[in-house]
């Protein structure tokens, strides 16, 4: 069964392959105005450059990935050139063109955050992936799912939270986080006993910077309420989380 | 079944469908009909249209591959990833992979079974961080060039395995060659660790993985 779907799987990957190359003439042409292009063998500063392309000519952009692009000129030759040189041509018509870039203002304007974040919760590692939605540059909600695994048992929690950045553009922003959620706690041991349950609020806070691209770093440190959990005396338990991993915006 | 065939026949009707689904375009005329302008255009007028360019930073593969199970033999295994290229160099991805143990020496010695047939299936996803380290290229004969990279890749996350969740630090080394312009094939290298409890005894077991995967740029 997960033979054929692998099969079917790559029949359309192959498939997605020829249908991409059929649409080689809609491909944008861009006409060089730099002195030329210099044309890499591959995606990287350190692939040789093989060809190049005078002032003038014209090519076509075939794909782009992070900051290369991969063109072909009038006579079929393919290479790759990076983004600063390929900034420098203008269009056909004649007018200048400006390739988007990420920039911190599109940092600041995301409206689309995800995240993979590591840490330690009260003393067992964890990890927690999370997605989150801006809806101004201060304010967002976010909803995560964590996961912290101890000696004895492991802990699955899912938290529903909104937090303020009051200074979005700071370099180093700091922002202020307050969640809810519920907490599962599943024995590993043998013998039997039952798993719990628990509602838990948190408050956090930490600092988000834009690292390079589409890429943000995220520090955090939260304390956990959790009440009436399971222990002694049924009283709230207080648990300490600290936090570090990446995420991705849009 | 009827579900099956069903969606054989749908990946099938799909399939086609991207294939064929080629641009017309209008038959060209004659010489003797198109009316020669003065000046020749040199040039196609086509604007500048940013979304005509395919940003490929994403991609989807599908793996698969031998594990082994420290104590629990070599076993087959399959799984995917889910990779966003953030540079250059640098990629981040998740890891999904699933295999079922065998048995210990132990267990086929004395006959018995320390853990039971669900606590066999052996489950992870990972959250890594990677980089190519040496990227290159591959010279298959002569004229076939393919790009490649060595990279290395760490992370962490859970693994599901003798009846519990495993923290796990998973590490390695890959190598992929471009087959063509969306087209990658992976040949990984990765161990899992993490803690494992058996009759009372903990300690930390290397997981070792070795894989071949397809995957796609989108």
């Amino acid at each position: 069964m997960h033979t054929r779907l692998i099969v079917v799987i790559l029949l359309h990957l192959i498939s997605f392959d020829i249908y991409a190359a059929s649409k080689s003439d809609s491909l944008q042409q861009l006409e060089v105005a730099a002195p030329y292009l210099e044309l890499h063998t591959g995606s990287g500063g350190g692939f040789p450059i093989f060809h190049v392309v005078e002032r003038g000519e014209l090519v076509k952009i075939i794909q782009k990935r992070a900051r290369w692009f991969k063109i072909r000129t009038a006579n079929d030759v393919e290479g790759w050139v990076h983004f600063d040189q390929m900034s420098q041509t203008i269009a056909p018509n004649g007018d200048p063109i400006e390739f988007s870039q990420t920039t911190q203002d599109d940092f600041i304007e995301r409206n689309w955050e995800y995240g993979v974040l590591g840490g330690d919760f009260g003393g067992s590692p964890l990890f927690s992936v999370y997605g989150a939605y801006l809806f101004n540059p201060g304010f967002a909600t976010e909803l995560s799912y964590s996961k912290s695994i101890a000696d004895k048992s492991s802990s699955t929690y899912y938290k529903l939270g909104i937090f303020m950045q009051p200074f979005p553009d700071f370099e180093y922003s700091p922002y202020f986080h307050l969640g809810t959620g519920s907490i599962k706690s599943v024995p590993i041991s043998i013998a039997p006993q039952s798993t719990q349950r628990a509602q838990f609020a948190n408050i956090s806070f930490g600092i988000r910077k834009h690292l390079t691209e589409r890429v943000i770093l995220r520090l955090e440190y939260s304390n956990y309420v959790i009440l009436n959990a399971t222990n002694a005396n049924d009283d709230n338990e207080e648990v300490r989380e600290w936090k570090a991993g990446f995420a991705v915006f849009f | 079944m009827e579900g099956r065939i069903r969606s054989l026949l749908l990946s099938c009707t799909a399939s086609v469908f991207f294939i064929f689904n080629t641009p017309v375009y209008a038959v060209d005329l004659a010489d003797d009909q198109v009316i020669n302008p003065i000046i020749q255009p040199e040039i196609e007028r086509m604007d500048f249209d940013e979304s005509r360019i395919n940003a490929d930073n994403i991609e989807i593969v599908a793996t698969l591959g031998i594990l082994s199970i420290e104590d629990f033999g070599v076993n087959p295994m399959y799984g995917a990833k889910l990779a966003y290229r953030v540079s250059e160099g640098f990629f981040i991805n998740t890891e999904l992979g699933l295999s079922t143990a065998g048995k210990t020496t132990a267990e086929s010695i004395f006959n018995v079974n320390l853990i039971s047939d669900s606590d066999r299936e052996f489950r992870y996803i990972t959250f890594n961080l990677g980089y190519d380290i040496f990227p290159g290229e591959a010279f298959i004969t002569d004229g076939v060039t393919y790009n490649t990279a060595f990279y290395v890749v760490a992370g962490l996350g859970d693994t599901s395995f003798a009846g519990a969740d495993k923290f796990t630090f998973s590490w390695g080394a890959g190598y992929r060659l471009l087959a063509s312009n969306s087209l990658a094939v992976y040949f990984d290298v990765r161990d899992h660790t993490f803690n494992l409890e058996l009759a009372g005894d903990k300690k930390l077991t290397n997981n070792i993985e070795i894989s071949v995967g397809f995957g796609m740029y989108f």
